[in-house]
């Protein structure tokens, strides 16, 4: 009996032994693989890996099949100023009354309120274009990565893995905010979401959403502090430098987080986020910190004819606390051309094919004051200036903020790279279209090839991000510069903040020496103004308009203003608003009336160029299948 | 002389009294040859006699009167002949067709047809001999149920047909695994005159055993090999010429100018409108030289030959002995150019193909029960083309524009028309026109310069298999092993290109002392012209080379038990692919397969496939296959053939199993680690998908097959079902929140469901006249069951699930999620009045409408019409119905058969180059816009026109620019338009000559003259191009139709 049991299990155990052999017979065959390159480990144990890895939040691309090329997916592409929004250029700022575009191009589909779903796929996914939402919610995941995985770090010094700690917090806030700022509310995502954790998540509300940005910006700090990176580079004797890569500057700083906090309170206690005066107060101390931090890492405000080292010719000034520069580039490099609109959508040199430019309104030009400080933002403003003598409609630029000059390029605008003015005075040129010289480009042909260049419609074009590159300049490489955070900035939240918090000329934040006042002056007096006329400091509201036409003028173009008019709940007002053109008619001979030799003319622009108001334009909107996806969270209304 | 009495019932010596004898002689009726040992009985008695070794017989027989004698014989179907004694009686014996049929090729192996319990269509090589097809694939179409065959395009050497069995199964691919001699190749270069039979199994039952490589098909094709027989020689040479179908018909300068005005008016462009006195021109140019400047050009005319030439050859010789059978053939097949292109030196600008087959089958009885066979197949593939899509221009190029070339008259002094050429005073010989316009060349530059491709392919198949009977162990098992190797290269031999100068002709400037002619490209100086060296390069591999090993071995067993017969097979292989620079691909597998019938009866199948593959998660590797079929011949059954005499077979079966498809676009989907942009960053790969694994399909089939009267009327019918899943999607529903994707997952379902007809009458009247019709139906439909559709607030219209499967259409600027999407025409279609245009919701600008322009639904009602209207708009590209019919007859040595085959609901995106005039500024009108929207034609076919100089009209967009602020459409019935069709197919007649003399004389036993054609004829809504051609967008290589004269003489 036993035996036969023992011949049972003899013949079971084989058969299972048999079966085992041929599994393993069979499964051998099929187990291959190409090697593993770069795993878990390899990327998170050694210190450049570790960088290599988190670095792609700054410059990493990815493979976009739609082109079948690499492309940008960093938060570069979400650069407000910089790299235009994409390749059919404009800025920010021309989806608004701010400017118009020479060309009529796709910022009008925004500003008129008719984003089609390509447009929209454009901010979203399209990777030949900005794939900013992509890519923000990417680098927040690399963020969380990065924050997950830093201790693991085998050859990192205490302070290495503090300073990729800052950053990442850094980072996750930063693409937070930018989502904020073009989509509005988000939640805030701190963990690494994958495929069996809730897909759709509810929004936070635009103040929690703001909140939480401050607070991982402060985070940051904290780290950057623990690092020694609060700032990055020694402090150079005057004028900036370029050793941008050397001291890594592309990545953020202590002095940026403080900076970004200050914007992100700012926000917070906003009217459209629905801020609380305890919320001014907080952004008020944030703003006195941040610049105090700044001032005691030799940061400065540049002299006026210095300022554009925050926008070309520097890689960072001693004025900017964070920058974003990819290199120099020339307007031709031997290939015919624009060669800087592949950077940059600003300049006005460009032909049809590829940019329009940034041609200011007259409402725009309508913020700058005249030198002794009078508003001419309305018409009663301009009519009681006119009383005074200190402006002319007929002699507009004459006396005037000089950030008029450099910033916005009129009719015989002077000191042009010695061009003399702008507009030659040819009379045969202008007897040509005596009526429209501005419309039809019969201006200086060196400027502005009429045949095919952006022709202003307004009457201006923006000189701020000019950098003296032109056609006639052809091959002159400059530095172009995305400031994303300066010192002028600082002063700016600090003077909204303390007012509304305290009112224009209370000290309230402890330690601080600046009432609202004096920081608006401190900026006015680099811009070569005078001080805030006293009329409008009397209270918080009298002053409020004077802070915020400050902030427009001195930040102008510079991605701030879209969002400030949002947040001041000015929005619907800025997009009702008729976008004005200023025609300048030659005249025959210098009168008492056209004193210049031209007649201007305030007129409309067309019907299809002005902006159109509707009640859903606040965010913009997202891919309709992205909204679709979700019922926790609720997309913004199709445009 | 042999004579016998069968059943040595006739009493010995019973002497009748007037006993004589009846003689005759049978023979071969195809080769004429006597046959040895037919079997030649006295109906109703057994006196009977075989034949000598001369086909004579001699049968004594008791009476003068007559009687009817009964010949049989192994192979031959038996005949009945009237016989009076004392007279010669001759007999033919047809080969029994049918007894050949009676073989169905299986995954692994052979079945009898009569117990064949899975759903197996089957061809033999005559059906494709006969078709006038260039390649196989053509060849088969409508011939075998439930194959859906699309040929896109025929340029030469690349004019094969797609194949699909029963429809479309998966988003990731329909494309049947095919056979060819068992091992996984290429049959579509095969000659013809190789191919023995092609088989297609379709259900659980047939496909199981190829485990995940089955889910879609099988198609099994095995080669011709020798047969114990003194040698065999066929030679076949056919010629023959091919013509466009359905090019887009020429539409004439004068309408187009015409129809342009209508467009200009519409744009306002009133100081463009063409002159009168200019139309006058275009109808009937008043002097040679207007006709130039006013020219009227039929481009299709112009840059094509009215007929393109095809050829082919082969000779096979086959035979063999006790110990050695040979199958061989050399084949060659020459395709020409539709096109002008023209040959000069290296340069040659030709579209052709010159394919060379060869093959020897050879199988050796190397002892009595070993049985070593080898094979060597291959084709030698010379193709000479330009670079792809030179036929393009002609699609879009407008009549008006420019001449195709200006003739040499205009150079000639003599001419009263002579143009001078300021800088070339001598220059003779015609001057190619320069194109002008935005966006076309001259078509016929365009064909006949720019640079050109020689290549040369060589596939070669070689198998090694050995069969060991093992009769000694086990009655009836036996062992075999395959070891078979299959490579493919593509040597760009040469690429060249070669330029032309280009003129344009000033007309103004003639008789002034302005040179009226200027000259383009290839450059502008004034150095005379001369050709320059053609820039020769020589290329190298080229397209995607293979070189595959794979090696079987198996076990069969296969023996009868008085009723029981019993059959099993084990089998294993394994697959190595080294595709291009491609990590190798494994496959490997192991087979079970048991049948079991009682009495031909009561039949049983059980096939089992564990198959596995390298692409899946470790754990998921391998797939077990398993499914099963049961038969029941009723017609066997003795009750049955009381009942219902005239019903001589009725077979029922029903098969259910799980087959796979391991289809996968991307490898090591189990698998996410990390990367390196292309700036050095390290990225996260997507999320790996670890349980990646094979498709899944659930199949059941349930068959009837029928013989009605003696096997005149048969008909079969299979209805069948699948349901799909684990197919693999890229996930949809994730949200942007995770910053990140996933791999491709397992989780999309598919059901699909059809039935399938195949009728024949058959009848054979008398001796020598054979007549038969027959009909082949397959319908079929899936629907998506998930496709992972995007969360909770997705419309249903939007939704995949529920829709059928088909094409990526739309994907780049649709939603996505949506494959097919377009929008409907509301109401009238149009807007036909200024009111209506304000009364309407309109995609763009108000102010960019004309009245006549389409009027698009706005499908949820939301008020506006936006990208939320696009909806899965009607019609498939792929049709679900797909039918033929045939008939033809022989008599005597006449053969004659026709094949109509079509299909119904296919359809196809119809764009830009067919349905948007004037595109880009081009000249160019197409048929469509014939029928053009006017207050007049309200129920036109096409909007009203437009003109939109440099892009396209905003209501007619396809991409780009101010698309952005329009609309993207197909809109149903004008850009998605019915391509529905019936086409005659195949027309086959033939005459063999079969003669003693020509034997005598020469050896040749048969001399077979025939003309066959193919695509002759079509029906189709279509309004212009072929309705099998399945991208529209910017033209084609037309389909071909292919009339060839050809001869076989059989030695």
């Amino acid at each position: 009996m036993k035996k036969r049991i023992t011949i049972l299990l003899i013949l079971c155990m084989s058969l299972v032994l048999t079966t085992s052999c041929i599994k393993k017979f069979l499964d051998d065959y099929l187990n291959k693989a190409p090697e593993q390159g770069l795993t878990d480990d390899i990327v998170f144990t050694k210190l450049t890996n570790f960088k290599l890895f988190f670095d792609a939040v700054y410059s990493g691309t990815k493979y976009w099949s739609g082109s079948t090329s690499w492309q940008n997916y960093n938060i570069r592409c979400a650069s407000f100023m910089y790299f235009g929004w994409w390749d059919q250029k404009y800025t920010i700022e021309s989806t608004t009354d701010a400017s118009d575009q020479g060309r009529y191009m796709e910022a009008q589909a925004w500003k008129s309120g008719q984003m089609s779903e390509t447009i929209v796929n454009k901010l979203t996914y399209d990777g030949a274009r900005r794939p900013i939402l992509e890519s923000m919610f990417t680098d927040i995941r690399i963020s969380n990565i990065a924050l997950k995985n830093v201790n693991r770090i085998q050859d990192a010094t205490d302070a290495d893995k503090n300073d990729l700690r800052a950053q990442a917090y850094f980072v996750r806030a930063y693409c937070h905010f930018m989502l904020f700022k073009l989509w509005g509310p988000m939640p805030y995502i701190t963990t690494i979401i994958g495929p069996d954790d809730q897909w759709d998540i509810p929004r936070l509300t635009a103040h929690e959403t703001c909140i939480k940005i401050a607070q991982d910006f402060d985070t940051a700090y904290f780290y950057f502090n623990l690092a020694g990176t609060v700032r990055r580079d020694p402090i150079a004797a005057g004028g900036g430098h370029n050793d941008y890569n050397v001291y890594e500057l592309y990545r953020p700083n202590g002095m940026a987080a403080l900076a970004q906090e200050s914007r992100a309170l700012l926000y917070a206690a906003s009217p459209e986020n629905s801020g609380t005066p305890d919320d001014w107060k907080n952004a008020a101390q944030a703003s006195w910190d941040a610049l105090q931090v700044a001032l005691a890492y030799g940061k400065v405000l540049l002299p006026l004819a210095n300022r554009s080292q925050n926008f070309y010719g520097t890689m960072i000034c001693d004025e900017a606390i964070w920058t974003w520069c990819p290199g120099t580039k020339a307007w031709d490099d031997g290939g015919g051309g624009n060669n800087f609109a592949s950077w940059f959508n600003g300049p006005f040199l460009n032909n049809t094919a590829n940019t329009s430019g940034v041609d200011p309104s007259q409402n725009w030009v309508d913020k700058y004051e005249t030198i002794w400080g009078d508003p001419l933002n309305t018409q009663t403003d301009r009519d009681a200036a006119f009383a005074l003598g200190h402006y002319n409609e007929q002699d507009p630029f004459a006396n005037r903020d000089p950030r008029l000059e450099t910033d916005i390029i009129h009719n015989q605008s002077t000191g042009i790279d010695g061009w003399g003015q702008v507009f030659a005075t040819n009379a045969t040129q202008h007897t040509l279209n005596r009526a429209e010289i501005w419309r039809k480009g019969a201006v200086n042909s060196e400027l502005l090839n009429s045949a095919n260049a952006g022709i202003t419609q307004t009457g201006y074009y923006m000189k701020k991000w000019w950098a003296k590159n032109s056609c006639n300049n052809p091959i002159s490489a400059t530095y172009w510069t995305d400031p994303l955070n300066r010192l002028a900035e600082l002063f700016l939240n600090y003077a909204e903040a303390s007012n509304e918090a305290y009112g224009p000329t209370i000290i309230g934040v402890v330690g601080a020496t600046l009432t609202a006042v004096d920081a608006i002056n401190v900026i006015r007096t680099r811009a070569g103004m005078p001080n805030v006329q006293a009329a409008f400091t009397g209270t918080t509201d009298l002053f409020r308009p004077r802070i915020q036409n400050e902030r427009n003028v001195e930040l102008s173009w510079e991605g701030h203003y879209y969002c400030d008019v949002r947040r001041w709940n000015e929005l619907q007002s800025v997009m009702s608003n008729t976008m004005i053109g200023m025609i300048a008619e030659k005249q025959a001979a210098i009168t008492p009336a056209y004193p210049t030799g031209y007649m201007y003319v305030r007129r409309p622009l067309s019907a299809d160029r002005q902006p159109m108001w509707k009640p859903q334009m606040y965010y913009l909107p997202f891919n309709i299948v992205d909204g679709l996806k979700m019922k926790n969270f609720v997309a913004n209304p199709v445009w | 002389m042999a004579t016998y009495s069968v059943g040595a019932t006739t009493p010995d010596g019973s002497a009748a009294p007037q006993q004589t004898t009846l003689t005759g002689k049978v023979t071969d009726a195809a080769t004429g040859e006597a046959l040895i040992g037919v079997t030649v009985l006295v109906k109703g008695t057994t006196v009977g006699a075989l034949t000598d070794i001369n086909g004579n017989f001699s049968i004594p027989v008791s009476s003068r009167q007559q009687v009817t004698l009964q010949i049989s014989f192994i192979g031959y179907t038996a005949q009945e002949v009237l016989a009076t004694p004392g007279t010669q009686v001759t007999v033919a014996l047809a080969l029994e067709v049918t007894q050949i049929q009676e073989v169905i090729v299986v995954g692994y192996g052979t079945q009898k047809k009569e117990s064949v319990v899975g759903a197996i269509t089957q061809v033999n090589s005559q059906t494709l001999m006969e078709a006038g097809a260039t390649t196989i694939t053509n060849a088969i179409s409508g011939k075998l149920s439930g194959v859906l065959t699309i040929q896109t395009q025929a340029e030469p050497g690349s004019d094969n047909a797609s194949l699909y069995v029963r429809g479309l199964s998966s988003w990731n691919g329909s494309a049947p695994l095919v056979l060819v001699d068992g091992v996984e190749r290429d049959f579509s270069s095969l000659d013809p005159n190789e191919i023995n039979t092609i088989s297609v199994l379709k259900d659980a039952s047939a496909t199981a055993v190829f485990g995940a490589k089955g889910a879609n098909g099988v198609i099994v094709v095995t080669t011709k090999r020798g047969n114990l027989s003194k040698p065999k020689m066929d030679f076949t040479f056919a010629y023959g010429e091919q013509k466009a179908t359905r090019i887009p018909p020429f539409i004439d300068s004068y309408t187009t100018m015409t129809d342009l005005n209508v467009a200009l008016m519409n744009y306002q462009g009133w100081n463009m409108l063409i002159s009168d006195h200019a139309l006058a021109e275009y109808k009937n140019p008043s002097t040679p030289l207007n006709a130039l400047r006013y020219p009227n050009v039929d481009w299709f005319k112009e840059c094509t030959r009215s007929l393109a030439p095809v050829s082919n050859a082969n000779l096979n010789i086959s035979g063999g002995t006790e110990f050695a059978k040979y199958f061989i053939s050399l084949g060659y097949q020459y395709t020409g150019d539709f096109f002008v292109g023209q040959k000069d030196g290296y340069y040659d600008m030709r579209y052709y193909n010159h394919k060379f087959n060869y093959r020897i089958n050879l199988d050796f009885n190397i002892t009595k029960s070993t049985t070593l066979s080898m094979n060597v197949g291959g084709v030698l593939n010379l193709k000479n083309n330009p670079n792809s899509g030179s036929w393009r221009n002609l699609y879009s190029t407008g009549p008006a524009r420019f001449p195709a070339y200006f003739p040499a008259w205009l150079l000639d002094p003599t001419n009263q028309y002579y143009v001078k050429d300021l800088n070339y005073p001598d220059a003779t010989g015609w001057r190619r026109a320069n194109y002008f316009g935005e966006y076309t060349e001259n078509p016929y530059s365009s064909l006949t310069s720019g640079q050109f491709n020689k290549d040369l392919g060589s596939t070669l198949f070689l198998d090694l298999i050995l069969k060991q009977d093992l009769d000694f162990i086990l009655k009836g098992l036996s062992l075999n092993g395959k070891v078979s190797v299959s490579s493919y290269y593509n040597n760009r031999q040469v690429t060249a290109s070669v330029t032309f100068p280009q003129y344009i002709l000033t007309y103004d400037n003639i008789g002034t002392l302005n040179n009226p002619w200027k000259r383009y490209s290839p450059n502008e100086t004034n150095d005379a012209w001369t050709m320059p060296p053609t820039d020769v390069n020589v290329g190298g591999l080229n397209g995607g080379y293979y070189d595959n090993l794979y090696y079987e071995t198996s076990l069969n067993y296969g023996r009868s038990f008085g009723k029981h017969n019993v059959s099993a097979l084990a089998l294993f292989n394994r697959q190595q692919k080294n595709s291009t620079t491609d990590f190798p691909y494994y496959n490997e597998g192991l087979v079970g397969r048991a049948t079991y019938d009682y009495d031909h009866r009561y039949l049983l199948e059980l096939n089992i496939g564990y198959t596995g593959s390298e692409r899946f998660a470790p754990d998921n590797r391998f797939g077990v296959f398993p499914s099963a079929a049961i038969g029941w011949v009723v017609s066997e059954e003795p009750f049955f053939k009381n009942a219902v005499p005239w019903m001589n077979r009725l077979k029922l079966r029903y098969s259910d199993g799980m087959v796979g498809s391991d289809y996968a676009k991307s490898r090591w989907l189990y698998q996410s680690s990390y990367f390196k942009d292309n700036n050095g960053k390290i990225r996260e790969d997507l999320m790996a998908n670890t349980m990646a694994q094979w498709e899944r399909a659930h199949k059941r089939d349930i068959g009837i097959e029928m013989g009605l009267f003696n096997n005149v009327v048969t008909l079969t019918v299979d209805a069948f079902d699948e349901y799909r899943d684990k197919m693999l999607l890229t996930p949809k529903s994730v949200t942007m929140f995770l910053g990140q994707s996933l791999k491709e997952l397992n989780l999309g379902k598919v059901k699909k469901h059809g039935i399938e007809f195949e009728a024949e009458y058959r009848k054979k009247p008398t001796q020598n006249f054979e007549y038969f019709v027959r009909g082949v139906f397959g319908w079929n439909e899936n629907r998506v069951v998930f496709k992972d559709d995007p969360g909770n607030a997705f419309p249903d219209y939007m939704k995949l699930a529920g829709k059928p499967l088909t094409e990526v259409l739309n994907a780049e600027y649709g939603l996505e999620g949506l494959e097919i999407n377009g929008v409907q025409l509301t109401g009238t279609g149009y807007y036909t009045s200024v009111d209506d245009i304000h009364n309407n919701v309109t995609p763009i600008d108000l102010t960019k409408l004309y009245i006549g322009d389409y009027k698009f639904l706005d499908y949820n009602a939301d008020g506006t019409v936006n990208a939320l209207d696009k909806y899965p708009i009607k019609g498939l590209t792929y049709p679900p119905i797909t039918y033929s019919m045939s008939t033809g007859f022989t008599w005597k040595g006449f053969d004659f058969s026709i094949l109509f085959s079509g299909n119904q609901g296919k359809y196809v995106q119809y764009n830009q180059a067919f349905e948007v005039e004037f595109i880009k500024g081009d000249w160019r009108l197409h048929s469509s816009q014939l029928d053009y929207w006017t207050p007049t034609n309200p129920t036109s076919n096409h909007s009203t026109l437009h003109w939109s100089g440099s892009s396209s009209a905003d209501i007619l967009v396809w991409g780009g620019g101010e698309a952005d602020r329009g609309y993207q459409t197909i809109i149903e019935n004008r850009f998605f338009r019915n391509a529905s069709y019936i086409r005659l197919k195949d027309l086959y007649v033939s005459y063999n000559f079969k003669s003693g003399a020509l034997n005598k004389a020469f050896g040749i036993s048969s001399l077979l003259v025939y003309l066959s054609g193919s695509d002759l004829w079509t029906y189709t809504p279509l309004i212009e191009g072929d309705p099998e051609a399945t991208n529209f967008y910017q033209g084609y290589y037309p389909q071909m139709a292919t009339v060839r004269a050809g001869v076989k003489v059989s030695f």
